[in-house]
């Protein structure tokens, strides 16, 4: 009976292996394409990671070629799916990567001529063999947009115009005041140059910063960000 | 030797080590992920942190230190409950900030004179009722339960400043109206935010959970590389279970850590319908409608499931019970083991994610992580609290009237709001998963700007009426903004019906 039950435990153990091998095998692919590939992409940025704080006795630092590997891996995922992935010439893409047990995230941001496609990125994670799952995808492929400064309003041009339901908020960093993106929604085809701002809504209760979207080109709003409330549900 | 081989037996041996261990009646909960150091995240847990800098508080709470459930936080006897507690990572031993966290009081802006500093001990000591206790409890939980996530194995995303206002500037003309804001600035600039509100006898800024459960959200965002959970949500909609899943994750965070199992005692005293001692939510089990799936998302004419509190409950009970089941195999590690498999399930979680991806997302992490042999049990978690196993395809799609209305929600006077009134009616014999309404502008001519709704679970037979005497007002609908000197005349709107176990169908107006 010990000797059956050992054979059948020999015989999972050996099919799981095979099983393992197999897929192992089906995610190794040629250098050639990865180089075709990063010759297809120019890319943004040199794979960057996220800095970490002065931590609390904790590793300081994540090992760099653990995310170079995962990298690697995604481009490699990305080259081959062309379908899902047809990164058109005119955008760039950028890459960080996060480090978690399953694996390593590698999230690429989308670019047009230096300025960030909001809502357009892609998730991988690189598990621990190599193996890339596709957490989400959010790249389409959306015509060029026109970028002429020329025509460009200023955020105070466009503030003159804003009625009292909005106000700059206070806390406004240097950084941000020339904060210009490319804004595709969810639910439109249609990508619109943006400034992003932190305003206040004078009619809140709760008067929170939030960010808001509006055209550098009509100064009209596109969309706005609500910071999450709790409570609201529930007043005293 | 090939790497290849060497993979392969790699993972026979942690095959058989499990089988090994399992066919001994031990349970495994790390054949798959990395081991994890928990006498480090014991040491966080029970806030034995080491560094040059101390406060004095009381933790988590007056009340749960006490155990007196009337105390409050002028009572002489709160400060007998004061303990010395760990401020590590401080950037400057005068200032409570380091290269991420950053606490102030009322606004990014306030002067660092205003701001707490340490007596001549090197101690950050006010009594509890002074704002400045605020900002050391903020520091020194935050700081905790950052420890602990990336101690767990999670790098989170620290390439913007995460700023705390204790007593945020900006409040109602009632100052004891309490409240608590994250704010990720979504749209990739500015630093996150955390803002709490409302001065009174149980203020918010007096207990860690408030800092723990914010936390939370940006711990999601952060895990989830910032891709949208609750885009929908970020964006304006009422309801999303996105909505859900981000409260139901920073409700157990804040729950697990603590191992209480329950929220906000202190907190739930400045709000009506709450006995002195009732938490504001829990995550064990209660004998309350919040142990149920259909009471709490089948959708209600009322409204009163379009709440992501309630759906957000429910959710925390689930994993509360993937909690117990780990804890129930190994008593001193499991409680870490599934932290750490919660949290990887939520870094897989899609853009605007659903109950239904939360339950694959925890299947995926457990079988990368402990080799699956949780997967009954996370499934019975959910099954058990009235989650369908299988949802049965509906045999029809759901039948939709609507028509575009104007209203008065444009948020400036250069725009034109526009929203849709509607009958959404479920003539199946099957439920239909989780409804929703997106509004789409095909050819452009005006923005989808609170773009997405949902609705919850729609019964056979039900219908969602909003907009209209008796609805629900159009608070609940999509909104989209077009120009004042735009002719509206033939811009097409799309009104998208998506559901969970059935094909998405469009309805097109023209303006």
């Amino acid at each position: 009976m010990r000797n059956s039950t050992a054979r059948h435990l020999l015989l999972i153990v050996l099919i799981l292996g095979a099983l393992v091998f197999f897929r192992e095998e089906k995610s190794n692919l040629p250098f050639k394409e990865l180089r075709e590939l990063e010759a297809k992409i120019k890319w943004k940025s040199q794979p960057t990671e996220t800095q970490m704080t002065t931590d609390y006795n904790l590793k300081t630092s994540f090992e760099n070629d653990l995310s170079e590997k995962a990298i690697s891996s995604a481009n490699q995922f990305i080259l081959n799916n062309p379908k899902l992935f047809s990164i058109q010439k005119h955008h760039q893409l950028a890459v960080k990567t996060s480090s978690n047990p399953l694996g390593t995230h590698v999230s690429y941001q989308v670019y047009q001529d230096g300025f960030a496609i909001l809502g357009m990125n892609i998730d991988l994670i690189v598990n621990r063999v190599g193996l890339v799952r596709l957490v989400s995808n959010q790249y389409r492929p959306i015509d060029r947009i026109k970028v002429d400064q020329a025509n460009w309003l200023t955020v105070p041009e466009i503030f003159q115009d804003q009625t009292i339901k909005f106000k700059l908020s206070s806390e406004r960093s240097e950084e941000e005041k020339d904060n210009v993106a490319i804004w595709i929604s969810p639910n439109s085809s249609q990508p619109e140059l943006v400034y992003v701002v932190s305003v206040v809504d004078t009619q809140q209760k709760q008067k929170v910063p939030g960010q808001a979207l509006f055209s550098v080109i009509t100064g009209q709003l596109i969309a706005r960000h609500f910071p999450r409330s709790e409570f609201n549900e529930k007043p005293l | 030797m090939t790497v290849t081989t060497l993979k392969i037996m790699t993972r026979f041996i942690h095959l058989a080590t499990l089988i090994g261990l399992v066919s001994c009646g031990r349970l495994v909960t790390e054949c798959g992920g990395a081991p994890l150091n928990i006498e480090r995240l014991q040491a966080i847990q029970s806030t034995q942190f080491q560094s040059n800098s101390k406060a004095a508080l009381v933790t988590p709470n007056p009340l749960d230190a006490s155990g007196n459930v009337y105390l409050q936080a002028l009572d002489s006897v709160v400060g007998s409950f004061t303990g010395a507690y760990f401020l590590p990572g401080l950037m400057n031993s005068n200032r409570l900030e380091n290269n991420f966290l950053k606490i102030r009081i009322s606004s990014i802006s306030d002067s660092l004179d205003s701001l707490a500093t340490p007596n001549s001990s090197g101690e950050f000591s006010f009594p509890i009722s002074d704002i400045r206790y605020g900002q050391a409890m903020a520091y020194h939980s935050l700081s905790a339960i950052d420890s602990y996530v990336e101690a767990l194995g999670f790098q989170t995303d620290k390439t913007r400043p995460l700023y705390v206002m204790v007593k945020a500037e900006g409040s109602t003309s009632n100052p004891a109206e309490v409240n608590a804001f994250y704010n990720h600035n979504i749209f990739e600039s500015g630093p996150r935010e955390i803002r709490i509100f409302g001065e009174t006898q149980h203020s918010a800024w007096q207990d860690r959970d408030i800092y723990w459960h914010e936390f939370g959200h940006y711990v999601l965002e952060s895990v989830t590389g910032s891709r949208g959970v609750d885009l929908a949500g970020d964006l304006g909609a009422s309801f999303t279970e996105g909505s859900a899943i981000h409260e139901c994750f920073a409700d157990y965070g804040t729950e697990s850590l603590s191992g209480r199992g329950y929220i906000g005692r202190w907190l739930a005293r400045n709000f009506e319908g709450y006995a002195p001692g009732q938490p504001l939510r829990v995550a064990y089990d209660q004998s309350d409608e919040f142990q149920n799936f259909r009471s709490v998302v089948n959708f209600d004419p009322t409204g009163k499931n379009l709440d992501r509190y309630r759906l957000g409950e429910w959710c925390s009970r689930v994993l509360w019970d993937i909690r117990t089941q780990l804890v129930s195999e190994n008593q001193e590690e499991g409680r870490y083991y599934a932290d750490r498999t919660i949290l990887a399930a939520a870094s897989l979680l899609k853009r605007n994610t659903s109950i239904s991806d939360l339950k694959e997302a925890l299947l995926y992490a457990d079988q990368e992580l402990n080799c699956g042999i949780h997967s009954r049990s996370i499934s019975a978690a959910f099954t058990s609290r009235g989650f369908p196993e299988e949802v049965s395809n509906l045999s029809k799609p759901l039948s939709f009237q609507g028509t575009v209305v104007g209203t008065n929600q444009s948020p400036t006077e250069d725009l034109r709001a526009f929203s849709v009134q509607f009958v959404l009616r479920n003539s199946n014999s099957q439920t239909a998963r989780n409804v929703r309404i997106a509004i789409e502008a095909p050819n452009g001519g005006f923005s989808p700007y609170v773009a997405e709704q949902a609705y919850g679970d729609l019964g056979p037979g039900k219908t969602i009426t909003v907009g209209g005497t008796g609805a629900l007002p159009l608070d609940y609908s999509v909104i989209g903004l077009v120009s004042k000197t735009v002719n509206l005349r033939g811009i097409k709107v799309l009104i998208r019906i998506k559901i969970e176990n059935g094909p998405e169908s469009v309805n097109e107006v023209i303006l």
